[in-house]
């Protein structure tokens, strides 16, 4: 008998802990794939860009998104999107996750794609080896400085940099952005930095 | 007998245990969000389900039945909603899902042009803490989502009959490098749901005194009922000759594209089933503006600023809010079909000095502050989904 309701408490505890785990885990984001899955429709996509031409030049993947639905008979689809620098193009892909094919391919120029970690990465290295920049955080050695990475869109056709990758690095300590940070824009399109001296930084 | 009475101990302990954990819950929802339950089918995983029935700690009049998911290139999304419209009544489906599918944030600069969900960079979903939560908060996934239960004021009064409203509202936080964007979803005891926007944190870096725009770009995709049977319309009102009139007519003339909200004819749009409720009529929500005002944008591929109201048929992959020109340009037919309705709420922010900026003697701004909370949003709002008055004796 004792064994027995110690059997059915650690039953429930165990249950109770399950049960609270789901509510108490980050959310799982519906539209993450595993590695693997992830590397085969990456694979499945690149090839069929390839047949229709697409895939050429500077291109990266930035994104994979799943759509949730209650539909009881819609297959498990993702949009693929790829930035291709040639022709400021963003290429959404649509695939049958299931069958492993692709729905359909849509190339929009101008449309804004988010950054791939490998462009965040180059702007970052593109302005930390920049002198100015350099010189800039000058006063800031010895500290923990962060950087963001935001893409920035050019709305006017007649600009130069428009249609260009444009990223805006943000200097940061914590969450507090620095005063004397300079305002640097990084052109990922022609890999030119653009620095904005410190004490002009400021729109006033 | 005296192992007996201790194991007897033993199970009494283990059912206080789980009495204890699933009271310490509001006794009218369920314990925790859970996965779909069975019957349902499975949206696929991080799909998290919520049921709360109305009004909270007493008999159930009304129920929501609310599903949800979030990621940091989104924030939180609503992946379907169900009502049901008293005790005895099944769940009506109301939506299917409702997100943000993008936030545009022109600077008065004409440069200066973000996407805050179509060019994400490494955002982050934040964790809340009771802070946020607040009183009446709960923190769900990690305290990645908050779910409250809100007094909403007075529903109804009539001399000494009074209903005040209850709702259960789903908020979470994107951490958008120097904004945090708020999303919030709201579901009323009376069927009615709110989705608000809200804008704050640190003026941007090097743009701090500049106006700007925040726009929430709205994807809603309402299935009332039978979601193949859904039909569009505008509504609006005016008054020539001092006699006021209302007009409902199918939106776009019943072919996909966009409509201008005006203050002058308020302006809704109607979702309309083909279900009838006990009295005959036809089933509808409406979307009602809350506005500050409409902005209208001209830089390269901006167009999709130039109306408030959007309508397109259902196709699984258009999500995205900066390609509903091109969507359009089909002339598909948006009566008696699967529906999507987009809306552009916005919301301008004028920096000012209670955003924490100081100048300095050499003209250069600093920001040591935080700019409040700006919202956006809109109501939709049942229409004889219920036969009578809902909560009413």
């Amino acid at each position: 008998m004792l064994r027995t309701a110690t059997r059915i408490l650690c039953i429930t505890l165990c249950g109770l802990a399950a049960a609270r785990a789901g509510a108490d885990d980050p959310p799982t984001d519906p539209s993450h794939l595993p590695d693997a899955e992830r590397a085969a429709v990456r694979a499945l996509v690149e090839k069929e860009l390839q047949i229709r031409g697409l895939l050429r030049g500077k291109i990266y993947l930035t994104g994979i998104d799943v759509p949730p639905d209650n539909y009881p008979d819609s297959p498990r689809r993702a949009i693929v999107t790829h930035y291709r620098y040639d022709g400021d193009l963003t290429i959404l892909t649509s695939v049958d996750l299931g069958r492993r094919q692709v729905l359909g391919v849509e190339a929009v120029p101008h449309m804004s794609a988010a950054l791939a970690p490998e462009e965040q990465a180059a702007a970052v290295r593109l302005a930390r080896d920049h002198a100015d920049v350099a010189a800039a955080l000058t006063r800031y050695r010895g500290l923990k400085v962060e950087v963001d990475a935001a893409l920035w869109v050019c709305g006017d056709r007649d600009a130069l940099t428009f249609g260009h990758r444009l990223v805006r690095l943000s200097y940061r300590q914590g969450r507090d952005y620095l005063l004397y940070a300079p305002r640097v824009e990084v052109d990922l399109t022609t890999g030119k930095v653009r620095v904005t001296r410190t004490d002009k930084a400021h729109d006033k | 007998m005296r192992k007996g009475r201790f194991a007897a101990g033993l199970l009494g302990a283990a059912a206080a245990v789980v009495f204890l954990s699933l009271s310490a819950h509001s006794p009218h929802t369920t314990a925790q969000p859970s996965k779909v339950r069975p019957g349902l089918k499975s949206p696929g995983p991080g799909i998290y389900e919520i049921v709360q029935e109305f009004p909270v700690g007493g008999p159930m009049q009304t129920a929501w039945k609310v599903r949800y998911a979030a990621n940091a290139r989104v924030g939180l999304m609503i992946a379907g909603a169900w009502f049901k419209t008293g005790p005895r009544d099944g769940w009506t489906k109301i939506l299917e899902n409702v997100r943000l599918s993008e936030i545009f944030v022109p600077y008065n600069d004409g440069e200066t042009r973000l996407y805050d969900i179509g060019a994400a960079g490494a955002y982050s979903l934040e964790r809340h803490t009771q802070a946020d939560a607040g009183p009446n908060g709960k923190l769900l996934h990690n305290g990645q989502v908050v779910r409250e239960l809100r007094d909403d004021g007075v529903l109804w009064k009539y001399y000494n009959q009074v209903r005040r409203a209850q709702d259960l509202t789903l908020w979470a936080t994107l951490g958008a490098t120097n904004y945090n964007y708020i999303t919030e979803y709201s579901f009323r005891c009376d069927g009615s749901f709110s989705c608000r926007l809200g804008s704050t944190g640190k003026n941007l870096s090097n743009h701090e005194t500049m106006g700007h725009m925040h726009h929430g770009c709205w994807r809603i995709d309402l299935d009332l009922g039978d979601p193949q049977h859904n039909s569009a319309y505008l509504v609006k009102w005016a008054e020539r000759k001092g006699k006021a009139k209302d007009t409902v007519e199918p939106f776009n003339n019943g072919v996909e594209g966009g409509a201008v909200w005006n203050a002058e004819e308020f302006t809704r749009v109607r979702i309309q089933s083909n279900q009838k409720n006990a009295q005959g009529n036809f089933t509808s929500y409406e979307l009602v503006p809350l506005r500050h005002g409409s902005p209208r944008h001209r830089g390269h591929r901006e167009e999709f600023t130039h109306h408030d109201f959007w309508v397109t048929p259902y196709v699984w992959n258009e999500q995205y809010y900066v390609n509903l020109p091109q969507y359009v340009a089909k002339k598909r037919r948006i009566t008696d079909t699967n529906v999507v309705l987009w809306y552009l709420t916005s919301a301008y922010h004028l920096p000012r000095d209670e955003d924490g900026i100081f100048l300095g003697p050499n003209g250069q701004a600093q920001v040591r502050g935080v700019a409040l909370a700006t919202w956006c949003g809109f109501e939709m709002r049942p229409r004889n989904l219920f036969e009578k008055s809902p909560l009413y004796p």
